[in-house]
């Protein structure tokens, strides 16, 4: 069930969040939102203004975090992008990411659709590669500008997401000690529980006029088809079924895991999924309060926000779940890794 | 049998924040939403180890229908 990659090592960890801010308390197509606020566990969520994209984000986390750990660009021999709220539906954002750093030509960089999940399924994939591949060095970046895709007279999504952006260097290490250890679960059945249905002329709906119409649901929320659409009871089924199994298992097989980061959904998942684990010997740490739920930069927010220039000590368990649907989880040691403060555009 | 359903009404009670009885209709219940659809599906997942789809919770007209689907 858990694979072993040996000989990765994660060097470091930054992300960037807009510096404009919104606080949910003032959000007024809720007839109660305090009531909201409590049970979703989300204060104040930072949010992109119309001209910031998921790349100035993940761009300036990538600058930063690389003067940082004093890395020469000329090092750099893959970057990976994932998101599911790309710059363009084409070309890939990750070669402009590759031209605004000014890596040189021949890196390797490709850009992965995911959410939720994105950051550890991309952790998977980039050190995969970096080891068959035999390349040095390696940035993950991830990120989401999700708040551009929900309609605020959805009352389902229109408290939860924030946007960031992040970058996470890795190194090929020849110490095979550096082991990490993964898993990853599909269920495509439950594609329509997270979905933007129409987004261009390639599509399975083609993006027309009337896909631009706003359309009451059952709960008087309104959405188009380009707007985000929830099923929150299937995604929150979901996961307080196939999470807390999956993590007994692992925190069976690994010992010394001290913490679980998980993907920030909402604080009645996170609890959820807590006390079902109901390991008192590991820490869950949260950011929700602060940043809500920034997709798949989620993991790295929580990481930087609770331990910014502090050192984690063994193992630290990262699980990723959401859109597809889809869960995947890495176990690391983070102990070395520098954690930097979130920084903002 | 008297008692489990007793503890599922106090459950209940905490997650609607107020005193509710078994014949109250949830359609007359302000806060009936999803936010509290997600909360009754945890209780019955954490404390009674049922799976419950919130789409059945949705459609109990009764608090007495939500008890006895947990139950």
């Amino acid at each position: 069930m858990l694979k072993k990659i040996n000989g990765i090592e994660i060097a470091g960890i930054s992300c960037c969040v807009p510096g404009n801010r919104v606080f949910n308390k003032d959000i007024k197509s809720h007839k109660n939102v305090s009531r909201v606020i409590k049970a979703i566990g989300i204060e104040t969520r930072p949010i992109a203004d119309s001209k910031t994209c998921t790349s100035d984000l993940v761009l300036k986390s990538a600058n930063y975090i690389i003067n940082k750990l004093n890395w020469k660009k000329k090092d750099i021999d893959i970057l990976v992008f994932v998101s599911q709220t790309p710059d363009y539906l084409t070309p890939a954002t990750s070669g402009i990411l590759q031209e605004k750093l000014k890596l040189k030509k021949s890196t390797l960089v490709f850009d992965i659709n995911l959410g939720c999940s994105g950051y550890t399924h991309g952790l998977i994939a980039i050190s995969s590669l970096m080891k068959s591949l035999n390349l040095k060095k390696g940035l993950l970046t991830v990120g989401d500008v999700t708040s551009k895709l929900v309609n605020e007279k959805d009352n389902v999504s229109n408290l939860l997401f924030g946007d960031a952006g992040s970058t996470t260097a890795i190194v090929n290490s020849k110490i095979n000690s550096k082991t990490i250890f993964c898993n990853y679960f599909s269920d495509g059945a439950g594609f329509e529980d997270i979905i933007v249905s129409s987004h261009s002329l390639s599509g399975r709906k083609k993006l027309t006029k009337k896909e631009l119409i706003n359309k009451k649901d059952d709960k008087n929320n309104f959405r188009s088809q380009i707007n985000i659409s929830l099923n929150g009871p299937n995604i929150f089924n979901f996961a307080i079924n196939n999470i807390p199994p999956l993590l007994k298992k692992i925190t069976k097989k690994i010992a010394n895991i001290k913490y679980c980061f998980l993907h920030q959904a909402n604080k009645m998942i996170q609890d959820s999924i807590e006390e079902q684990l109901n390991n008192k010997n590991i820490m869950f740490p949260t950011s929700l309060k602060k940043y809500g739920n920034t997709s798949s930069a989620t993991i790295p927010i929580t990481i930087c926000h609770n331990y910014f220039h502090k050192k984690l000590i063994g193992y630290s368990l990262l699980c990723g779940f959401g859109v597809g649907l889809s869960i995947s989880t890495v176990v690391v040691n983070l102990e070395k890794t520098k954690i930097f403060k979130i920084i903002k555009i | 049998m008297k008692k489990k359903y007793n503890q599922i009404l106090k459950n209940l009670e905490i997650i609607f924040e107020k005193k509710i009885k078994p014949t109250d209709k949830t359609d007359k219940l302000e806060n009936f939403d999803s936010i509290i659809i997600l909360q009754i599906m945890n209780l019955a997942k954490t404390s009674y180890k049922k799976n419950i789809d919130g789409l059945r919770i949705s459609k109990c007209k009764t608090i007495s229908e939500i008890i006895d689907i947990i139950s």
